[in-house]
């Protein structure tokens, strides 16, 4: 149990450190496009495109994070007034439907990343594959996290259920 | 049917705490089910509404009021209102209000205004005989003015989804946020004449002087943002931008901002706009299967009907999005509800910008109400009042903001005359 929990900071560290890189990047990028067009007045096309992709990156391996760190918005405060045994339920049962939600979207998301491979993007001139591919590995990081957080809702003591999040 | 599963399958989510972006995913997706409709149309929605260059005006200016709250900036605004304000009756009670005014004017979510001038003001309110309840409560509510004040997460939100220039939302913002910030101090004046509080002295106009040339770079963001977007030297996103760039420099030229904090600037403005866009995203699937359904058409149509004329219509949207602004997070409503709402006030020829005001200030409202006012959470761990205390302070607060609202939303130039004066 001890290894699993590991693996998963592990994970959680390196997607929240590769985050943070990307949006370092597209930092600098932002700063260039700007100054480019003060400079040559004219907007250099890949940088604008390169942001937009490492935001696409950057909001699907996120999402992953925010989700173990349970910071995603939600509405609490009808769980919250529950006695314990349906609390629990509902908490388990919304968890699960996620991982439903979550995989549905990996499978098409799969499907779809195979079928952009042909495109090209206008700028950057790589195959859209790059692009798309963030949608299923974004869902795939959502389920391993929502696996946890569902063993956790069944194991935790009834006080401890909502102390987490908001 | 489609109909009913979607907006079912919806509600029921929402009840069992799904989060918020996963209960409108699952709920488009089973629609899309439903109509027959492959799902890689919703993976491919998932990520278009993302591949935006206006939205990422809100990552930007998210970090940029996370360098400027780590920076030791948001002390240098609070000493500087505390130099103008300070020695009045119920003097850092003002204080904190105008600080977080200031603030707004740097940061774009209310959350981080109430983080920010809230860690600052706490201690020297306690020392001075501020009760704690009142405290959390006059620190709470002024976080408000955090999303009205340009830059704005929620105008920024509000435009995408409508396509209104944010350039003249921002604009019309500042004008409103001024409004509730004075309302608010006049409050505060009221609110404290009786508690018996030490006064701070006046520091002179010397004080004020030498108070504003230590907060002048900070203070000075706000003009260079707002003056660069509308002399259109830059995109709102550019803007952003830049906005990150000059809290990096002011902070390395005041020697508060350590390589440490930058980090963790990064990683929270990562999560922060994460929470944001995982919302926006799925809004997106979800906005799109009920528009091909007629759904917001058939709603607007409905309302209209019932509404009759504008004035009705804004306070029946009023009503709806207070009540909305209770139970769910601003972000979320403005991308659900907007597409919802927006046909029907366009069919009173109500003005589109006026109308995104009208939403933010409900929704900013929102932040400060129970039971899931967001503000009323961080205020109650900067100053450790329990919510329910705070709750019995904060409300001639929220009395003060309806006024507001009503000015706001029944006297249009509040918000138009720069719009117009500018535009």
């Amino acid at each position: 149990m001890q290894v699993i929990k590991k693996f998963l900071d592990l994970t959680e560290l390196t997607l929240s450190v590769v985050c943070v890189l990307s949006f370092v990047a597209m930092f600098v990028l932002g700063i260039a496009t700007v100054v480019f067009r003060f400079i040559i007045e004219s907007s250099l096309a890949f940088p604008a495109e390169l942001i937009r992709y490492l935001f696409i990156w950057m909001i699907s391996l996120g999402s992953a994070v925010a989700l173990r760190r349970n910071v995603h918005a939600a509405i609490g405060v009808v769980v919250s007034h529950l006695p314990a045994v349906p609390r629990r339920a509902a908490l388990v049962g919304s968890t699960l439907l996620g991982i439903v939600f979550f995989a549905l979207i990996l499978v098409a998301g799969i499907k779809l990343t195979m079928r952009v491979q042909p495109q090209i993007s206008p700028a950057l001139e790589i195959s859209m594959a790059w692009v798309y591919g963030a949608v299923p590995v974004g869902m795939a990081f959502l389920i391993l996290f929502s696996l946890e957080l569902v063993a956790r809702q069944l194991k935790a003591p009834d006080a401890e259920l909502l102390a987490d999040g908001q | 049917m489609v109909t009913a599963t979607i907006f079912g399958s919806l509600i029921l989510l929402m009840l069992i705490r799904a989060p918020i972006a996963v209960a409108l995913g699952l709920s488009s997706v089973l629609g899309l089910i439903i109509s027959g409709i492959d799902l890689q149309i919703a993976a491919q929605r998932l990520l278009s509404t993302n591949n935006s260059f206006p939205l990422l005006a809100i990552p930007f200016f998210i970090l940029a009021g996370e360098i400027m709250s780590t920076g030791g900036m948001s002390r240098r605004l609070v000493n500087f209102a505390g130099s103008l304000v300070g020695h009045l009756t119920g003097g850092l009670g003002a204080v904190a209000i105008l600080g977080s005014s200031f603030f707004a004017a740097l940061s774009g979510s209310n959350a981080a205004t109430v983080a920010a001038i809230g860690g600052v003001m706490n201690a020297p309110m306690e020392e001075k005989g501020y009760r704690p309840q009142y405290t959390a409560a006059a620190i709470a509510a002024a976080g408000v003015t955090g999303m009205i004040i340009p830059p704005s997460i929620l105008l920024i939100l509000y435009g995408v989804v409508t396509g209104v220039s944010i350039a003249d939302l921002f604009l019309a913002g500042l004008l409103p946020g001024i409004v509730i910030c004075l309302s608010m101090l006049a409050l505060n004046w009221f609110m404290t004449r009786r508690e018996g509080i030490e006064k701070t002295e006046f520091q002179g106009l010397t004080g004020i002087w030498d108070s504003f040339r230590a907060a002048f770079l900070p203070l000075l963001m706000p003009v260079i943002i707002l003056s660069g977007i509308y002399g259109g030297v830059f995109t709102p996103t550019e803007a952003a931008i830049v906005a990150v760039l000059y809290g990096l420099i002011v902070g390395f030229i005041y020697r508060e901002l350590t390589l440490k904090d930058l980090y963790k600037a990064f990683q929270k403005a990562v999560l922060s706009s994460a929470v944001v866009m995982f919302i926006m995203n799925s809004a997106g699937v979800f906005a799109w299967l009920i528009t091909i359904n007629q759904i917001p058409q058939s709603i607007s149509a409905y309302l209209a009907s019932v509404a009759g004329g504008p004035i009705l219509y804004l306070l029946l949207v009023n009503i709806f999005l207070l009540f909305v602004g209770c139970i769910m997070n601003a972000a979320a409503a403005v991308v659900i509800f907007t597409s919802i709402l927006y046909p029907a006030a366009m069919s009173f020829g109500i003005d589109p910008i006026l109308f995104g005001i009208i939403v933010s200030v409900n929704l900013s409202i929102g932040t400060v109400t129970p039971p899931l006012g967001v503000d009323l959470f961080i205020a109650s761990a900067i100053t450790k009042v329990p919510i329910e205390k705070i709750v019995t302070t904060i409300w001639p607060y929220i009395g003060v903001l309806l006024i507001d609202l009503l000015i706001i939303t029944y006297f249009p130039p509040v918000s138009l005359f720069l719009v117009q004066l500018f535009g």
